[in-house]
């Protein structure tokens, strides 16, 4: 059994690797043209794309299930819950 | 009823399973903890992005985004080594080769990224008086330029930090399964906590990077 999943794991690992891989060109290109606000979304859609494969597949969240993903989305929720607060401050607030 | 892993009864979990489980989520729990140090940064340097797109944007334009960019592939392809060598841990002794020599490869790598980061860019960003404290002085007038370069050595030099501590603990582990200090598969949660680490500084890398050389 061990040698059998080998293959399928492998093949996995190194697909993900590749698909990183053009995500990083593809990331550095956009950076050449000056696309105004689309740049700034664009990369950071590119890089959170990355960080899911790398957790998804390197960090095999996609074979854990309950609390980990918990742990996993929770920080992604804090995260999210501090720049959403820290911006409506500096994009809403006067005199800042 | 399940047989107690440890006999001496300080073991709190039932089995073995269990005790993984736990062990496990902790992991995560700690790598949660690390995001949560970086998003501090990342929060900041969003701060001053704001209040000064200008300077934020000439600061960024004085890095060099093709360093960068090496950079990022190799922590990719380090981190695709330490993800074969996990499932290769889980095999047992079979592929006992492939889990140390992947471990070994990926600290290489790190020591690789790190000898570029300041070998390369550090060094150059201190001959042109962007490290603040040392070398010539500072050489950008615009508002909020040095504030970027500041948090842009905070945040590289904890990654640097974070990089070190991988490739120690990867040279470590892949020294340990070689020497078979470590029994595999049953050390295989081992090996798998050490590359979830390695993940993670890589996947904090895969955002400085944009944010830092890119966004501009």
């Amino acid at each position: 059994m061990a040698s059998s999943i080998f293959p399928a794991q492998t093949a996995k690992i190194a697909a993900t690797s590749a698909a990183l891989l053009a995500l990083l060109v593809l990331t550095v290109a956009i950076a050449e043209f000056e696309l105004g606000w689309i740049n700034i979304a664009a990369n950071l859609i590119i890089a959170l794309a990355k960080a899911a494969l790398v957790a998804w597949v390197f960090m095999e969240l996609s074979e854990v299930k309950g609390a980990i993903r918990l742990f996993a989305l929770g920080v992604l929720a804090w995260i999210a819950l501090m720049f959403a607060f820290t911006s409506a401050d500096y994009f809403f607030r006067e005199g800042i | 009823m399940k047989e107690a892993a440890d006999p001496s009864g300080l073991d709190p979990y039932e089995d073995g399973e269990t005790r993984l489980k736990a062990q496990r989520m902790g992991m995560w729990l700690f790598l949660a903890t690390e995001a949560m140090i970086f998003a501090g940064l990342f929060l900041s340097l969003f701060v001053i992005r704001t209040l000064h797109p200008e300077g934020a944007a000439e600061a960024s334009s004085h890095l060099k985004p093709m360093v960068g960019a090496g950079n990022t592939a190799i922590l990719i392809i380090a981190s695709t080594l330490v993800a074969l060598s996990s499932v290769a841990a889980k095999d047992g002794d079979e592929r006992r080769f492939i889990t140390w020599a992947g471990f070994a490869g990926a600290a290489l790598l790190g020591a690789l990224f790190l000898a570029i980061k300041i070998g390369v860019e550090y060094r150059a960003e201190f001959h042109e008086g962007f490290i603040p404290g040392a070398g010539p002085a500072f050489p950008i007038q615009a508002d909020g330029a040095q504030l970027f370069f500041n948090l842009y050595f905070a945040a590289t030099a904890l990654h640097a930090v974070h990089v070190l501590i991988g490739v120690l603990v990867l040279a470590g582990a892949a020294l340990g399964v070689w020497r078979r200090w470590l029994k595999l598969p049953d050390n295989a949660p081992e090996i798998e906590f050490c590359g979830l680490y390695w993940h993670l500084v890589d996947i904090i890398w895969i955002f400085l990077f944009p944010v830092l050389y890119l966004v501009g």
